[in-house]
């Protein structure tokens, strides 16, 4: 009897203990002021060396606006150092539920439906209302996946969407050794784009003409990934993953067509790294140190590309279409400003997130050529303006005209874990052990399945 | 009759508890409270911000219906039939080799050991770039011996099972080799030298005295075999994420996928008592099994 | 006499047999150090050739360079936090455990057995069972993206320590501590003067395994840490693989692994004694 009241009090002790410790720690529940009585809001941001530059100084220009317009707060940035969106993703969900770290931030569009739908984002209707009543973004900018119920969560700052690099200098060198079968440069004409047939041809003749001279080189590196399935597959006269009535499209014939050409590449020809080649170095890698001649890949790599390639000339194209019919469309990615629901100062974040997308702080992030195409209107041709000062003079108008054909991924709560069991199942279909059309399938069937909530 | 305690003995009772006290309130804060914490996050959903809600048998039911779960359980597994057979018997081997003696006896132990003490995460790149399908060392060996058709290692579902059990292994004979070097030494050398006046042959000797004398240290290692595949985690996360189609996903990955990149805490928690479980029982089982098989 | 030396010969060739096959198996288990190694000071770009060759005469400390240069000296940060939160572990763990095991092992109390028996029972739970409750529990309070969780459970339980270092404390003789008695010494004296003294090789053993432990625990730092300036080895080795940094990322790789691997291996060539006897004692218990 003894023992056991005994054994009752030592773990009623504890459990003081680590309740009283808990709640010690977690009573610093303070807004942050500076010297001068303004509200510190923290902004997290991903760590990207390249990148970092361009966030401090739009922040640094959004906190000129806040002073000027002698609003009370100020913004100061958090650079979480992680590899991927997924891992910012899990730091910022931990420091939400710690109540420290940033209160509002950036993060890719692919992390949006599942933040609305965990109710981590805070309602951020009235600066959309806000920005749109003063004219200076369009309503139209504002759809998308950050809408749910008629509230609105994540701002859109600026797109980025894919294009297609090419190394002028791997072509030029062919085409000196082979004047009787020349190659074209990829056309840069999104009404006119080059072929899949045109392009397989290229990557095919570059790929087999390097092979064994000791510096073996791949024509083309694109991913067949599910984010561009969609692209691909509208370039074929097919639809974006969805139909208009919310169907999954995609074991129709334009995706049994773009896989078919990818298998073509990957497994027939071996004209395109594969995922065991790109683990060595990846292909952006590799395009920048002249191991491929043509890269699909987002305009956020215009940085990396004018600044390491010395030694090669660099063109930009419009992505392959399977005929000249069909318009060339671009997977296009829209980067969003949040703010966390559980924010102690929800108002002064909103102030913040207002300074941010100013005309001033979108300025000072595209003169740096950093957050992408400016969503912001009276700031895009500052941002091409800003191509022609570098090694990509005169594409600016490639990389311009390819706004008009957007194609958005469709991204969904449940997208993750179906890209996830695709990309799983990419490596039987590159090893032969799938044909396209079951990967296809394949694909289809998981879609499926995700909108079901079967997975 | 309860006796009265003495002075002393009161005063011992107070010292023991003040003695343990750092790690009784661990134990406490960092284990028992996370354990019971993990039941009920079974039970409930929860988005980190608001309380959380209790939602039934939703998450064992998603968990349970979840090919890819029954597909990492499977593999754990192959991993078993695979790893802990060769890991015993290479260990066992190279120990009853080396007990005698030899010339380098400091090299060998420190080359056995060396990969259980370095950072898995350093070595399993080292171990990526060896199994590179395109300029990796292992094919470029095989090419040498005129193999036509060299294997992408990493990108096959059967071979990259064995690739990661490879490296599985060779982290670990060095520990259990020394667990097994040890259990040689407590074998009384009267045996042996009984065994050569009778004129038994090296093989006869090692199955009726060297094998039977070690069952019980055996039987440790196996149980502790278990448990280490049950918990790999690294070298596969660094390896091959799991793929391809899943063929070496772990259920520790399952765990960390859902708890970590799909805020997903419920099914998270599921799966990781679904481990507990595993290990729970296995244990019990080599336990009860214990009691047949050891030579005491 | 024949006999004897046809024996004597069998037994030379048994040596040099087993020593060949011996040899090999450790050269195997050797040489993806040796390949890292290697790799590590070749040029960089033979690498990305696809070079494959055991021996190579092009050498160069380029990719050392670039690791030492990459985020301007990241690296000894790394060193610096991983050594602090290494070492702190290993001072905190040492000292709580082995004064819990001392109490388990050698004072009278109501309730030692059955706790005693708990902590035991909880040595085989899986780590990933805990992990996700710490997790919150320390994002709760505040604790991520500090070096608290994972200093601070590693010290304040460590089950698997009091189990070894209760085995060795059990094996001391109690007269020991009688005499230690009548010398006027209480338990802090007994503990202080007589057990840390004698058990000081299973100390070192432990000390060992849960540095070693820390410095290698990349999944808890790369769900705790996120600051650039916590970094640490596993997480900067990690990084490199993702950085974009052109070419030559395999030397850089390899580069780093070297210096994460090098300290650990010193500290392990130096005390193999200590780690062979903690294994060896583990196995027998």
């Amino acid at each position: 009897m003894k023992r056991t009241v005994k054994r009752l009090c030592a773990g009623a002790l504890a459990a003081v203990l680590a309740t009283g410790a808990i709640s010690l720690t977690a009573c610093g529940d303070k807004t942050e002021t500076d010297a001068e009585g303004n509200v510190i809001v923290t902004m997290s941001l991903m760590n990207s060396t390249n990148e970092n530059p361009g966030w401090l100084a739009m922040i640094d220009a959004a906190n000129e606006v806040l002073k000027r317009d002698g609003e009370k707060v100020r913004i100061e940035a958090e650079i979480i150092k992680t590899d991927s969106w997924d891992q910012y993703y899990t730091k910022v969900t931990s420091n939400m539920l710690g109540k420290i770290g940033g209160t509002i931030g950036r993060i890719a569009e692919s992390h949006i439906p599942a933040m609305v739908d965990k109710r981590q984002l805070a309602d951020l209707t009235d600066v959309r209302d806000a920005l749109v009543a003063t004219g200076e973004y369009d309503e139209t900018a504002f759809d998308g996946v950050a809408e749910k119920d008629g509230a609105y969560f994540g701002l859109p700052t600026g797109t980025q969407h894919m294009v297609m690099y090419y190394n002028k200098t791997i072509f030029d060198e062919y085409n000196a050794a082979n004047p009787t079968a020349v190659i074209e440069y990829p056309s840069g004409d999104w009404n006119n784009a080059s072929t899949f047939a045109e392009i397989l041809d290229a990557s095919k003749k570059i790929t087999d003409y390097y092979t064994g001279k000791g510096n073996k080189k791949f024509g083309l590196s694109a991913g067949p990934f599910l984010a561009y399935a969609g692209m691909y597959a509208k370039n074929s006269g097919g639809v974006n993953i969805f139909d208009d009535n919310g169907e999954c499209k995609i074991d129709t014939q334009p995706f049994y067509d773009v896989y078919d050409w990818f298998t073509q590449m990957l497994v027939v020809d071996k004209s395109m790294p594969n995922t065991s080649d790109t683990q060595t170095l990846d292909a952006a890698a590799r395009f920048l140190g002249g191991n491929i001649a043509m890269l699909i890949d987002g305009v956020w790599q215009m940085h990396d590309v004018c600044k390491y390639t010395e030694s090669y000339e660099i063109g930009i194209a419009a992505i392959p279409v399977s005929d000249k019919k069909y318009a060339s469309y671009t997977t296009t990615f829209t980067d969003r400003f949040w703010a966390a629901r559980n924010s102690r100062h929800p108002e002064e974040d909103k102030i913040a997130l207002k300074a941010l997308m100013s005309k001033e702080a979108i300025t000072a992030l595209g003169a740096k050529q950093i957050g992408g195409i400016p969503i912001r209107p009276d700031c895009r041709d500052n941002y091409f303006e800003s191509i022609e000062g570098t090694k990509l003079a005169g594409y600016a108008d490639v990389v311009k005209s390819g706004i008009t054909n957007k194609a958005n991924v469709p991204y969904t709560t449940y997208y993750n874990i179906v890209d996830q069991q695709i990309n799983q199942k990419m490596a039987l279909w590159i090893n032969g052990t799938m044909s396209a059309k079951e990967f296809v399938d394949f694909m289809a069937t998981t879609m499926r399945s995700g909108m079901e909530g079967k997975l | 009759m309860r006796r009265r305690l003495t002075k002393k003995e009161k005063r011992e009772n107070v010292i023991g508890y003040v003695f343990i006290a750092p790690q009784l309130v661990g134990f406490v804060l960092f284990v028992a409270f996370p354990l019971v914490f993990s039941l009920v996050l079974c039970f409930s959903e929860w988005n980190m911000i608001d309380m959380p809600e209790l939602v039934g048998f939703a998450n064992f039911s998603a968990v349970f219906h979840d090919r890819i779960f029954w597909k990492s359980i499977g593999n754990t597994f192959i991993y078993i039939a695979i790893v802990v057979p060769l890991t015993l018997l290479s260990s066992l081997t190279l120990a009853i080799l080396t007990n005698r003696k030899l010339p380098f006896m400091k090299f060998y132990r420190a080359a056995f050991f060396l990969p259980m003490v370095t950072s898995t995460v350093a070595i399993a790149m080292v171990w990526t770039f060896i199994y590179q399908a395109d300029g990796g060392i292992l094919n470029s060996v095989l090419a040498v011996f005129g193999v036509k058709n060299l294997p992408n290692w990493l990108q096959d579902t059967v071979l990259a099972r064995f690739a990661v059990s490879v490296v599985s292994i060779w982290l670990k004979v060095g520990y259990y080799y020394i667990i097994f070097d040890a259990g040689l030494k407590n074998i009384p050398t009267e045996l042996y030298e009984a065994a050569d006046i009778d004129g038994a042959s090296p093989w006869r000797k090692v199955r009726r005295i060297t094998v039977p004398m070690l069952s019980s240290v055996t039987f440790f290692v196996t149980v502790m075999l278990f448990i280490d595949i049950f918990n790999m985690f690294n070298e596969v996360f660094i390896m091959t994420a799991g793929g391809p189609d899943y063929s070496t996903y772990t259920l520790s990955m399952y765990i960390y996928f859902y708890a970590f990149k799909e805020f997903d805490m419920g099914r998270a928690a599921v799966a990781s008592w679904v481990l507990f479980a595993l290990v729970g029982i296995v244990t019990v089982v080599q336990f009860k099994l214990k009691k047949k098989v050891v030579f005491e | 006499m024949k006999k004897l030396r046809r024996a004597t010969k069998r037994k030379i060739i048994e040596t040099v047999v087993i020593t060949v096959i011996v040899m090999i198996c450790a050269l195997l288990c050797i040489f993806p150090f040796y390949w890292m190694i290697l790799n590590s000071i070749k040029n960089p770009d033979l690498i990305n050739q696809g070079s494959a060759d055991v021996f190579t005469t092009d050498l160069t400390w380029d990719s050392y360079k670039a690791v030492f240069a990459y985020g301007d000296g990241l690296l000894w940060r790394a060193y610096l936090n991983s050594f602090l939160i290494a070492a702190l572990s290993t001072a905190g763990t040492l000292f709580t455990s082995s004064l819990a095991a001392f109490a388990f092992a050698k004072i009278r109390f109501k309730g030692s057995k059955p706790i005693y028996g708990l902590f035991i029972a909880t040595l085989m739970i899986p780590g990933q069972v805990t992990m996700l409750p710490l997790f919150m529990m320390f994002a709760k309070i505040g604790w991520t993206n500090s070096f608290l969780p994972l200093i601070v459970p590693g010290v304040m339980i460590n089950t698997y320590g009091v189990f070894m270092l209760r085995s060795f404390i059990v094996s001391i003789p109690n007269g020991l501590l009688e005499a230690a008695e009548i010398d006027g010494c209480g338990w802090f004296g007994k503990y202080f003067k007589i057990i840390l003294r004698l058990i000081k090789p299973a100390l070192v053993t432990l000390g060992l395994f849960t540095f070693i432990g820390s410095w290698n625990n990349y999944m808890g730092h790369l769900i705790y840490l996120s600051d650039e300036r916590l970094t640490t080895i596993p997480l900067l080795i990690a990084g490199l693989k993702e950085t974009h940094m052109t070419g030559a990322n395999w030397g850089r790789i390899m580069a780093a692994s070297t210096l994460s691997i090098v300290p650990i291996a010193i500290v392990y060539l130096a005390c193999q004694k200590y780690f062979v006897q903690g294994i060896a004692t583990t196995g027998m218990k």
